[in-house]
């Protein structure tokens, strides 16, 4: 090959891709990958590529069996577009996705390399559990499948749940088959004062779908419970949360819903569900010691997006704080990292904290990645 | 000295002597799991309850170069416990503690020996189970639901055990103790987790799991609907589906199978159906109600037969009994059986039966057919006598081309039961080398010795260490005997 290997190329095939790569590993340049780029803010920026591959070229719709649940497509296919063709089965996608991105194009390969992720992770499965199989492109331009297009295969190492989630760090995804849902008919949503509420929702009988916590700076959490399904039972269900909660009201669908809050930093929060109202107790509490507003917003289950500072003051000393309280508080049943933040906040703080498993995905980024050229940086803990 | 006593002198002094069985009659009772046609005595057993005891046996092995493999109560059906001929079995099953239950989290930590039914029976007076219910919930351990990732009935709308696990202790093939995960559901970094599941034991030894335990539901539904055909079963089942229903189960059996459940427990199936289908539904009482109208409408519309909805628990037990005896059951009918565990696209069941009705005539074997319908996960018994000389290997072909079958529908060769040492010949026909090569990277970075559970998944090693573009000369494993190159 004589001509040069351009900084930014669209590739339409599979095998267009790998051969991008090869060459890219054979010129030792680093790569990137660029989905729908609504993920661009989160995480660290990373080494600046010496290719870029917007992943836009490939975006065919492969199979789509409403019969079998299952919808193929090509990485650079959007969310919104794919619900569009599972619509057409009266199905949508399995895993929920945050609207916000989903709005601005993203996509279904940059939604699961970043493991994206919407309220209702409660009824239904999460994305890690519905992504059947995938196909992607090695450092070194290899092109290999794991997993399949049905919905139940323990043939081999379930590659496509290390991809999700792996930020482009071991291979590009260049194509990935996921689980359909029926389409709820109707959905209904309850809300409630305070968090103390939504454990007692989330151990009833009523299978919510979603039971997402939300708190504005200075001011109290609300609770509230989107339940979904034929119209007489979310009626029914909708009453009985009503009914078994003082001071819940029906409502409608908030307008922050499945949308992460403004803020200079975000941290996400993962903890134990039983931990989750003392949780939304600790931040009020360090939001008034430190002075620094932190906005909360997340689901039941125990995974929160904590934006963090004001847009006008240099968040990094607050950051630092926030993460550090809540480390020493949630000690193992916690992790809290940064997963947004501004380029001076990333070398200023512990962004990561203590990684279980951390020396296990350093050796296996090391294994598919030798040379360190597929998205430097961009994982987590400088992967 | 060999390797093996070697290994025994390094661990007898930190041992009780109950925990380790070098008698030749006592260690053949491990020489299988639950695939009985592979038998292999190990050289050692070692009988671990604890993670350092884990943690010291594989770090013998792997000074001294040995194989283990793990084992918890043998009932995997694809030989993942098999065990190693010059190796360690490491007997997990006395690792059998309920470490906690918390509802509130809704979460357990168990040790890998407790069986799967304990954890459900425990949680249940919380208003807890543990999801995943293989077929031998009552015995199976759930390490080794851990290690097969196992599904069950249930697991269409609930998941498979992978969705079931927030946290592991791991061995690694080194011997060191590693951490993974915890009580909350989302750590950061690579899903280590979601490969440890269903890696059948080639990338180490979880010696403590954290599980998600699930709300028991408001109500249960339990149907048993009689079809003139698996046809008009099949269909139904798709009318079910896009009719836009999520049922926690829905079973299938033929003519064949009904026959052998109704010999084994006398389960009172209706008499003269072509194929049963068993229905569960599950959740909000109201839900429960609307949806059960559906199923039976649509089951009516393709001409169903007797419909009997389970009044009580009795009842509804005695459904399930049929079902999940089937594979035993079937030993009433025919004095040998394969079982096998197929996967196809749902919506080519009929096709898929026609022609495995079509290949059990060609090689004069008959076939009973028993599957998780809603998932299109097959589970053909191929029945023969292996007195009768050639009867074995018609049995044999008979269930090779039909996993062949599901491969050229887009299916898999299994889809709960693991490849362990009994599919990894079937593996390169579903994946290609490179697909397979980079599986195994995977091994490399958590076993690069090649020491946990080898031979197992996979048809042929690869070769860790340096990559193989830099690779020179013989690799060690290749020198020892151990390993081929591609």
């Amino acid at each position: 090959m004589t001509e040069e290997l351009p900084r930014l190329a669209r590739p339409d095939s599979v095998e267009e891709l790998s051969e991008l790569v090869t060459r890219a590993h054979r010129d030792s340049r680093p790569i990137g990958v660029y989905g729908g780029g609504t993920a661009l803010d989160d995480h660290p920026p990373g080494r600046t590529p010496g290719l870029l591959i917007d992943m836009g070229g490939l975006d065919e719709v492969i199979e789509h069996s409403p019969g079998d649940l299952i919808l193929v497509a090509g990485a650079g296919a959007t969310i919104s577009e794919l619900n569009d063709v599972a619509a057409t089965g009266d199905q949508q996608l399995l895993p929920d996705f945050p609207a916000d991105r989903t709005d601005s194009g993203s996509t279904l390969g940059g939604a699961i390399a970043t493991r994206a992720v919407g309220p209702r992770r409660i009824g239904r499965l999460p994305l890690r559990e519905v992504v059947l199989g995938v196909t992607v492109v090695l450092a070194d331009g290899t092109i290999a499948k794991a997993g399949g297009k049905v919905v139940k295969n323990v043939a081999g190492y379930d590659l496509a749940k290390l991809m999700t989630g792996s930020w482009g760090t071991l291979g590009i995804i260049a194509s990935a088959a996921v689980r359909l849902y029926p389409k709820p008919k109707t959905q209904g949503y309850v809300e409630i004062p305070g968090a103390e509420a939504a454990l007692g929702v989330l151990g009833s009988q009523v299978a919510p779908a979603a039971v997402d916590i939300d708190r504005s700076p200075g001011t109290e959490a609300t609770t509230v419970v989107m339940v979904e399904g034929l119209p007489e039972s979310v009626e029914s269900r909708t009453r009985q949360i009503i009914e078994a909660n003082p001071g819940a009201k029906a409502g409608i669908e908030p307008s922050w819903w499945a949308r992460r809050a403004q803020a200079p930093v975000t941290i996400r929060a993962s903890v134990s569900p039983a931990l989750v109202p003392e949780l939304v107790a600790q931040i009020a509490r360090l939001e008034d010691t430190i002075g620094y507003p932190i906005q909360l917003r997340g689901s039941a289950m125990g995974v929160f997006d904590l934006g963090v500072g004001g847009l006008d003051t240099d968040p990094t000393i607050a950051t630092r704080v926030v993460l550090e309280h809540l480390r020493t508080w949630g000690q193992k049943q916690l992790s809290a990292t940064v997963l947004c933040a501004p380029a001076s906040v990333w070398g200023d703080v512990d962004a990561w904290g203590e990684i279980p498993g951390f020396g296990l995905m350093r050796t296996i980024k090391d294994q598919f990645d030798p040379d360190g050229l597929l998205s430097p940086g961009r994982g987590i803990g400088g992967l | 000295m060999s390797r093996i006593e070697s290994v025994l002198g390094r661990i007898e002094p930190h041992l009780p002597p109950q925990a380790i069985v070098t008698d030749e009659n006592e260690r053949k009772t491990y020489e299988c799991d639950g695939l009985a046609v592979h038998r292999t005595v190990p050289a050692l057993v070692v009988r671990v309850t604890s993670t350092a005891e884990v943690a010291l046996a594989v770090r013998a092995c792997h000074e001294f170069d040995v194989p283990f493999v793990a084992r918890g109560s043998g009932t995997g059906l694809s030989g993942g416990a098999q065990p190693h001929a010059e190796g360690v079995l490491i007997v997990m099953s006395t690792m059998r503690d309920i470490l906690d239950i918390d509802p509130a989290a809704q979460r357990a930590i168990v040790q890998p020996g407790v069986i799967n039914l304990n954890l459900s029976n425990e949680a249940n007076p919380h208003g807890y189970y543990f999801a995943p219910d293989p077929s031998s919930q009552s015995v199976c351990s759930i390490g080794g639901n851990v290690a097969e990732n196992s599904g069950g009935a249930h697991c269409l709308k609930y998941g498979f055990t992978t969705n079931h696990v927030t946290g592991a202790t791991l061995v690694t093939a080194q011997g060191d103790i590693v951490e993974i995960g915890g009580d909350a559901p989302e750590y950061p970094g690579y899903d280590l987790l979601g490969v440890l599941c269903g890696s059948e034991g080639t990338l180490g030894i979880v010696t403590e799991v954290t599980v998600r335990l699930t709300r028991l539901p408001e109500a249960v539904e339990t149907l048993l609907i009689g079809f003139e055909s698996t046809d008009a079963a099949g269909e139904a089942v798709s009318d079910i589906i896009s009719a836009g229903i999520m049922p926690a189960a829905i079973e299938m059996m033929d003519a064949l199978a009904i026959e052998a459940a109704e010999k084994a427990v006398a389960c009172n199936y209706p008499e003269g159906a072509g194929a049963v289908l068993v229905v569960e539904l599950d959740g909000p009482a109201v839900d429960v109600e609307l949806e059960r109208e559906t199923v039976i409408a649509r089951a009516r519309d393709h001409g169903a037969g007797e419909i009997r909805v389970a009044v009580d628990d009795v009842e509804r037990g005695l459904i399930w009994k049929g079902r999940k005896s089937a594979f035993a059951a079937v030993g009433r009918i025919s004095p040998d059986y394969i079982v096998q565990d197929g996967v196809i696209p749902r919506s080519r069941l009929g096709p898929v039966l026609a022609s495995i009705s079509t290949i059990a005539e060609e090689c004069g074997v008959r076939v009973a057919n028993v599957f998780h319908a809603g998932d299109g996960n097959l589970h053909p018994l191929v029945l023969f006598d292996g007195s009768v000389e050639g009867q074995t290997d018609l049995a044999e072909t008979a269930s090779g081309r039909i996993l062949d079958l599901c491969l050229s529908e887009g299916g898999s060769i299994t889809g709960e039961h693991g490849v362990g040492s009994d599919k990894a010949k079937f593996m390169p026909r579903m994946f290609t080398n490179e697909d397979l090569d980079t599986m195994q990277i995977l091994r490399c970075a958590f076993d690069p010795d090649y020491l946990s559970n080898p031979g197992k998944v996979f048809p042929t090693p690869r070769l860790c260490g340096e990559p193989p573009r830099r690779t020179s000369g013989e690799h060690p494993l290749q020198a020892a005997g151990k390993a081929e190159l591609f």
